[in-house]
């Protein structure tokens, strides 16, 4: 899509696009290819001195059972984010299209917590989950007879910051189920009414297929958001503790850095994530350019 | 006032597509002329090249003798009235015709004279200080022309300007169109595909087709004289009928072996040529019971009516032929289907148009 | 809804209120907590109601913040986490809206490279170049100070593409009238296209807000400085030195704090921010 006028000028369209480009290239081009380059070396401490070493870092990084750990919490973490915020979010948004008294009210309460800091979701919960005084944690042994305490428990850790990231992204995807549905034709509906679907059928063969764009583009969104976004909720609550039970690739890739000050290792992991959200990337843009044909 | 002069002015877009070719005309001080053909004809390329809204590929033209093809739309002193009125939605009515005279600098009491003048002169005095989207379609069109008044251009152009509108606000605006022309007595030029319009507005009409301009002159010139085929067929409504013809040795145009004219001059066609001939559906009559001289007598078999009240239009087909034909009449009148109706006309109304080529030929 | 049991209308209001009570009670928790003398938080069950002590818990935290991670004060933070998020939100805004200006309106030789050089940036969140990012800070001398804070965050593909695909739905006509109004291409932004964007505007500075304030790992990495601390980076260090402390009165007091500025622009916005959210992601 192109516009039919444009205005001409041969210098200021280069200086419009220079404050931006200015910052992109300084703080992420320049970043980004200081990482390519560095995962090739090896530094001493001090930065004294470098050594070419080709792979080595990166084949020093896949021989680490630590590391390769970390591959496992993360896609534990992703994929258990992902399906607990959707399921709930599902369920909240089919409720909420359906709710004809006090939608806009239900809207509210359920929309807020997307402006809760991931760090301070990751603080509330661990308030209310503390082994010793947390409210919730004291239910479940008061209930369940579970001994919670995620200090020692690294299960119980991963859960708990499962939990906490789900909490906090569930207003996200709420929005864009309830989107979703309201932009389904009612007739469409009303017409499989007629053809005398009930409301479980109805939901299954017309409304959830419809949403299959939303849901496959939510699916990318939140794996994204617990791979990468979430750092700060685990380095505020865990620190990717105990024993590495909730050290995902972003809180390594921290640690090995600043406080390893392993700078090789370190622009390594660095690569290897950027392959990933690369990878990820595509996926989604590949999906929008569908989408825009739809 | 001004001239505006193009000459061979051409237009092909980046990917080879050619919108306007090598056209010419020259529009004098103070003329209204339209622009008319069906979409696609180029006529908004060669408004909007004059806008200098579209870059001009070749040819040269000129507003009051001077070479603009260069300039900058806002350096050309005209004025345009946009098919969906273009207004600037975040201002008042007063802001949006002030936004030229602002940009050029103007004075204050100045600006606010030219308002003031341009509302009282389009009844417009009471809607200053709304907003576009608080008014109707039709004041929106006549803040639209407000905003074209108020910078006192060499020449206004039109791009369809009344065709979001309904019928009954389309035909009051012509109207005031037409008397504000006459005031300003400045030079329009006017693009539509509506015929109706054109013939009503317009000092001398210019139809295109397919890049070209067919024919240029009055409204009557072109009705009554169509210098082609294709305007024969595009002004007039209901459109004219064709019928096939052949030429005999004797310069003679015979329909269906009956002689119904002689071609003037030398024809430009040799003996037995196809011929078309043209006929309008108000030039046909009932009255062909009497064969009289300079009469063209034809049979058709109606298929359907359409009582208009004041007129009645038939539909047909010539007789014997898949040939559909149309006929207006006065007053009410009522066929059955089948029904076979002889008709004449007179020869003085009929046009003949080469076959090929479509050009008309003189009888 | 084309049917309407009341069976399945009970099941939707008990469904809404579990969602509701499950998204809300961490920060009722939160309040509660912060209304109480630290004693009351000493041991299981923790009280369910506020406590009298609300007044002097925030009063200490506003003021003093917490002694054992530093003793800055979060009215402080506050402020400094206020500065941050509006200089990103602002500056995002600024050069996102001549960015996609540029793009949508000119038409000059790299320009889908430079649409493309921006798209990539989608590519490299801050999370995933931490260290060689921290040495290009180091390089520029720009660690503890407010331009190395603000700066490096103004990039945005997302605010570009907005206002590029709500420019591409301008219509033509307009700049066409504007060029024959004797309007330059700047004087068309200013008087016509800003104006137009209003809505849009609003609609990602509630977004890009939140994200401003909301920042923890950059602040993290940039400033030692005390005084440049902001307030969700500074809870989580009050996290690392209070832990074990009977602070958690003062934390959740701070994390009231922290979340109130962004969760009352959502409220405050609510339709424009769904407009935003939903429409920034197409």
């Amino acid at each position: 899509m192109q516009k039919r006028v444009v205005f001409r000028s041969k210098s200021l369209p280069y200086l419009l696009l220079a404050p931006q480009i200015i910052v992109t290239v300084v703080f992420f081009f320049w970043p980004a290819y200081q990482a390519l380059e560095s995962s090739l070396f090896i530094e001493d401490a001090f930065g004294f001195s470098r050594e070419f070493v080709g792979f080595d870092n990166f084949r020093a990084l896949f021989a680490d059972d630590v590391y390769l750990a970390s591959f496992k919490v993360t896609l534990v973490f992703g994929f258990s984010v992902t399906l607990l915020t959707m399921g709930i979010s599902l369920a909240l948004a089919v409720a909420a299209d359906r709710a004809l008294r006090g939608a806009t009210a239900y809207r509210t309460f359920l929309i807020w917590p997307y402006a809760v800091a991931p760090a301070i979701a990751g603080v509330l919960w661990h308030f209310l989950m503390n082994p010793s005084l947390g409210i919730v944690s004291y239910w479940l042994d008061a209930l369940f007879g579970t001994d919670w305490n995620h200090y020692v428990s690294g299960q119980q850790a991963l859960l708990m910051v499962i939990v906490a990231a789900s909490w906090k992204q569930i207003s996200y995807n709420f929005l864009f189920f309830l989107a979703g549905l309201q932009s389904i034709p009612r007739s469409l509906v009303e017409a499989a009414a007629i053809d005398r679907a009930g409301p479980t059928r109805r939901f299954w063969t017309i409304v959830f297929p419809l949403l299959a764009p939303t849901t496959f583009f939510l699916l990318v969104v939140n794996l994204v958001y617990a791979f990468f976004d979430t750092f700060s909720l685990i380095d505020a609550t865990t620190h990717g503790g105990p024993a590495n039970a909730t050290s995902t690739l972003v809180v390594k890739v921290y640690q090995t850095g600043f406080v390893g000050q392993d700078y090789g290792a370190s622009a390594a992991q660095s690569v290897i994530l950027m392959l990933i959200v690369i990878a990820m990337t595509i996926v989604q843009f590949r999906y929008i350019d569908r989408r825009v044909n739809y | 006032m001004a001239t505006v002069e193009i000459r061979d002015l051409t237009k092909i877009y980046p990917g080879g597509v050619s919108a306007v070719e090598s056209v010419n005309a020259t529009i004098g001080d103070g003329e209204f002329v339209v622009l008319v053909g069906p979409s696609g004809c180029g006529k908004s390329t060669i408004l909007r090249m004059i806008a200098g809204l579209e870059t001009i590929t070749g040819g040269d033209l000129l507003i009051d003798g001077a070479r603009v093809n260069d300039r900058e739309p806002g350096e050309r002193d005209i004025a345009m009235v946009f098919q969906n009125y273009a207004l600037y939605p975040h201002m008042t009515v007063r802001r949006n015709m002030e936004y030229g005279l602002r940009n050029e600098g103007r004075a204050k009491d100045e600006i606010a004279r030219r308002i003031s003048e341009a509302a009282r002169m389009l009844r417009l005095e009471d809607y200053l200080d709304r907003k576009p989207r608080q008014l109707s379609g039709g004041q929106r069109q006549r803040v639209a022309m407000g905003r074209a008044i108020v910078r006192d251009p060499k020449v206004f152009l039109f791009d369809e300007p009344l065709s979001n509108l309904d019928a009954k606000l389309r035909t009051q605006l012509r109207a005031e169109l037409k008397a504000l022309h006459d005031r300003l007595k400045a030079t329009f030029v006017y693009v539509t595909h509506d015929q109706v319009e054109a013939m009503s507005l317009a000092d001398r009409i210019a139809i295109m087709n397919a890049g070209r301009i067919e024919q240029i002159g009055t409204p009557m010139e072109v009705y009554q004289r169509p210098a082609t085929r294709f305007v024969a067929d595009f002004i007039g409504n209901p459109a004219m009928n064709f019928i096939e013809g052949r030429l005999d040795e004797g310069g003679h145009i015979k329909v269906d072996g009956t002689d119904v004219a002689q071609l003037g001059q030398a024809a430009p066609l040799h003996a037995g040529a196809k011929v078309i001939v043209g006929v309008r559906p108000e030039h046909l009559s009932l009255d062909a019971s009497d064969p009289a001289d300079g009469m063209m007598s034809l049979s058709m078999a109606a298929t359907f009516q359409e009582q208009l009240g004041a007129d009645t239009v038939i539909h047909g087909k010539v007789l014997g032929t898949d040939d559909a034909l149309t006929l207006r009449l006065n007053g009410i009148h009522t066929v059955t289907p089948g029904q076979r109706i002889n008709l004449g006309a007179d020869t003085a109304h009929l046009h003949f148009f080469d076959a090929e080529t479509g050009a008309r030929l003189s009888a | 809804m084309v049917e309407n049991r009341p069976i399945g209308r009970a099941l939707t209001h008990l469904v809404l209120i579990l969602g509701v009570t499950f998204l809300c009670f961490p920060v009722w928790m939160a309040l509660v907590a912060s209304t109480h003398p630290p004693e009351a938080l000493s041991r299981a069950p923790i009280p369910l109601w506020f406590g009298g002590q609300a007044w002097e818990n925030y009063k200490t935290i506003l003021s003093g913040g917490l002694s054992q991670a530093g003793g800055v004060p979060v009215a402080r933070m506050m402020l400094n986490s206020a500065v941050m998020a509006l200089g990103i939100t602002l500056g995002k805004i600024a050069i996102s809206l001549l960015s996609a200006f540029a793009i949508v309106y000119f038409r000059f030789p790299f320009r889908m490279a430079f649409f493309w050089m921006i798209f990539i940036t989608l590519m490299l969140p801050v999370e995933v170049r931490i260290l060689p990012t921290y040495d290009v800070m180091v390089k520029l001398s720009l660690l503890n100070s407010w331009g190395g804070l603000i700066v490096p965050l103004i990039a945005s593909a997302t605010a570009t593409f907005l206002f590029r695909q709500f420019f591409l739905t301008v219509p033509d006509e307009l700049v066409e009238a504007a060029r024959i109004d004797r309007a330059g291409p700047m004087r068309f932004f200013w008087d016509i296209l800003l104006p137009l964007s209003r809505t849009n505007i609003a609609a990602i500075f509630i977004i890009l807000f939140i994200y401003g304030w909301n920042q923890y790992l950059w602040p993290l990495i940039i400033t030692t400085d005390e005084s440049l601390y902001t307030v969700v980076m500074g809870i989580g260090r009050m996290m690392n030195a209070g832990e074990a402390l009977p602070v958690w009165h003062l934390i959740m007091a701070t994390a009231v704090l922290a979340m109130l500025p962004p969760v009352l622009v959502v409220l405050a916005m609510q339709r424009l921010f769904v407009k935003g959210l939903v429409e920034s992601e197409k």
